[in-house]
């Protein structure tokens, strides 16, 4: 984009600020989403269309547009299509356009994966946040620049899961934006300060990947060296939107390795590094006291057994720890028919043949 | 032991199998007497090289079903010859391992490992070190096989499809088409049976359908599932996909998802089939045994709501349901 070409942006849907390719893919998006009535899905043309309707034929009233973003639902204001979006609306959604072009410029040291799903995911973090810049920005104008950036990232990047998101591009935006008072030359030196600490707050080592910094594993590639492997900063996953909510922690970690956290099966290490043992349980994110207790428990019998000893903590115990995928069924198949069917006793006897000592049970 | 087929010919337990109509086995199906106590992760039939279903909470060599391979947060993954009894270190990680699937080639046969470390590799059961190793962009989350092409899905939501002719490499990089963390993926094959796309599941209640080189764009879409209240209410539970698995014979799939209920779906009519009632936990892994008369599917908690909500005091399930007429395509109107 380095002309002065105004090319008309893509058509974009003010109500849930999705992007569309052309205008008529928008305005059939819009009637089956936004315009369609919830009691006997008949499609209107317009939000107050759909509000008539539903007095009219249902006797019911609507108060907000369905689908929409908590700040969009005004059932009122008359949109079809890209007409009608109010003017500081259209210049809201080309800032966070501009910021998320920024914040994969920033990132372009990573593949062009991460970069397209980086402005991908700054893009589906901007409906939450822009309740709040869309109010906020305007008001910039006459404020000066740095104090500016600076609050509103202090303020919401730790705290507020989509703000964090937004904190990257919020910072982007500014500098880009025609700020009156003659701002435009001053935002390029606050701007670079203020990615190297967003990094701070949300991850230890993102300063190379600052568009990444609040999400998923900016924090994660730093600590995903030897001994503890899973990070203990991670970025959030905005798991309340609107009226929906997504029924998963706020880390952005799978269900497996939040599991993985637990002590018992922090005690797994690789067998050919034993000391790595005692230092990986004070890592334990669970209460610091326990965890400190059960090194201690731990590291002495540890120490006793060769690295082959570790392998059945896990496997002696019936139960799987997570991943851990074992076999059940064909133990009716094998020459042991002393075995009991049952499972969660059953895999006991099976820890002598293998050459495995039983485990006290503390290590379960 | 069981028949070989049918409905009850698939536990390796005796007779005590519970049919009895409770709360906890709303779908009235069979149930597996002593599942682990633990969350199980994954559940695996065996291959149609043994005459009776047995059913592992693990992962089959796909071809003599003599072992099983077992892999960890122990960062290891081991072999588990049934014959013998024994059970070996066959690859180890610097981080737990997440998948094993097994590769049998023409020319080749190995074990593939996708770990937390960012590494998948592949291992000859003889050789103490890899016989490849490849960087992942992140921790790897899922992973499927179907010869010769392996999806591997990580962290940040990366999809790499690798081909595995002669020596595994990568094939090509797809941009994800959800917007949510990866939690599994399952490969499907076309009518001649070639590998020639995959699901892939979130933890958004969303599945999508890519093809891996689709003759039109529009072959790919995404669907929603796993959600509660219905997608027309304002307000929504949105629940994990848990496991997805395509049926063997219909090619329609099957989704587990951490509301506790399992969907069946046809993915060329674009229907869903059914959805099950809910159980009392997640299903946390499901399965279809090589004839498709049987779909199992395990109940445990997920850890989708935290450490706070792991009752260990909960009994966990696994169950078989009898799915060949449920599963059948719908015919295209």
């Amino acid at each position: 984009m380095g002309r002065k070409k105004k090319k008309p942006s893509k058509p974009w849907c003010w109500y849930c600020n999705r992007d569309f390719d052309d205008e008529k893919i928008l305005l059939q998006h819009q009637k089956a989403k936004h315009f369609k009535c919830h009691i006997c899905h008949k499609k209107l043309y317009t939000g107050p269309g759909l509000s008539i309707h539903c007095m009219q034929v249902h006797k019911e009233t609507l108060d907000r547009v369905p689908n929409s973003l908590p700040n969009r639902g005004n059932i009122e204001i008359e949109i079809y299509g890209m007409e009608g979006i109010p003017e500081s609306d259209i210049r809201d959604h080309e800032a966070q356009k501009q910021a998320g072009r920024i914040t994969t410029a920033a990132g372009a040291d990573s593949s062009d994966e991460e970069g397209g799903s980086s402005a991908k995911r700054v893009k589906t973090a901007q409906p939450a946040g822009q309740e709040s810049t869309g109010p906020s920005i305007p008001s910039l104008g006459s404020m000066p620049i740095t104090p500016m950036l600076a609050s509103p990232f202090m303020g919401m990047g730790p705290m507020n899961p989509y703000l964090g998101h937004l904190s990257i591009p919020m910072m982007g935006s500014v500098p880009q934006m025609p700020l009156p008072g003659g701002a435009a030359s001053s935002p390029q030196t606050p701007s670079k300060p203020l990615f190297a600490s967003s990094s701070s707050p949300s991850s230890s080592n993102s300063a190379s990947k600052p568009a990444f910094a609040a999400y998923s594993s900016g924090g994660a590639a730093a600590t995903i060296v030897g001994e503890s492997t899973v990070p203990k900063k991670s970025g959030v996953i905005a798991t309340q939107a609107g009226s929906s909510k997504i029924m998963h922690p706020e880390e952005d970690l799978s269900l497996e390795e939040l599991r993985a956290r637990l002590p018992r099966y922090q005690r797994n290490s690789v067998p050919t590094s034993m000391p790595q043992m005692s230092v990986a349980s004070p890592q334990n994110t669970t209460v610091g006291p326990v965890s400190t207790v059960s090194s201690g428990q731990m590291g002495l019998p540890m120490s006793h057994l060769p690295a082959g000893m570790m392998i059945p903590m896990p496997m002696a115990h019936m139960a799987l720890p997570p991943h851990m995928q074992m076999g059940m069924g064909p133990m009716g198949l094998l020459r042991a028919p002393h075995m009991h069917p049952g499972m969660p006793g059953g895999f006991a006897p099976y820890g002598a043949p293998l050459g495995f000592p039983m485990m006290p049970p503390r290590f379960r | 032991m069981f028949g070989s087929t049918g409905f009850g010919g698939s536990s390796f337990m005796g007779s005590n199998v519970v049919t009895a109509p409770t709360n906890h086995n709303p779908m009235k199906d069979f149930e597996v007497v002593s599942p682990p106590d633990e969350s199980i992760s994954c559940l695996e039939f065996s291959p149609a090289s043994i005459p009776q279903n047995f059913l592992i909470a693990g992962s089959w060599d796909n071809h003599d079903g003599s072992k099983v391979f077992m892999a960890g947060c122990d960062k290891m993954a081991k072999c588990w010859d049934l014959n013998s009894n024994q059970s070996i270190q066959v690859a180890a990680h610097d981080a737990p391992i997440k998948t094993c699937h097994w590769i049998k080639s023409h020319n080749y046969s190995c074990l593939m490992t996708g770990s937390w470390d960012k590494t998948l590799k592949f291992w000859d059961l003889r050789q103490q070190s890899p016989i490849l190793t490849i960087n992942l962009p992140e921790r790897c989350y899922c992973a499927d096989v179907e010869y010769p092409v392996a999806v591997v899905s990580t962290a940040s939501r990366h999809l790499l499809v690798y081909q595995l002719e002669n020596t595994p490499s990568e094939a090509k990089r797809i941009e994800s088409p959800l917007k949510y963390q990866h939690r599994c993926v399952s490969i499907f094959k076309d009518k001649k049976g070639m590998p020639t796309g995959f699901a892939l599941g979130s933890i958004e209640g969303r599945v999508a359908i890519q093809y891996i080189t689709p003759s039109n764009p529009k072959d790919n879409f995404t669907f929603k599932c796993h959600r509660s209240n219905g997608t027309n209410q304002q307000y929504q539970d949105i629940y994990a996909v848990n496991d997805i698995k395509f049926h063997p014979v219909h090619g329609t799939l099957a989704t587990a998802g951490s509301d506790g209920r399992f969907s069946f779906w046809d993915k060329d009519s674009r229907t869903k089939l059914k959805t099950s009632e809910q159980m009392e936990q997640s299903i946390t892994a499901c399965c279809f045994n090589r004839d498709g008369q049987i779909f199992a599917y395990a109940v445990s908690y997920d850890w989708s709501k935290g450490h706070e909500f792991n009752n260990p005091q909960k009994k966990n399930y696994i169950f078989l349901h009898s799915c060949y007429e449920e599963m059948k395509p719908r015919q295209k109107s």
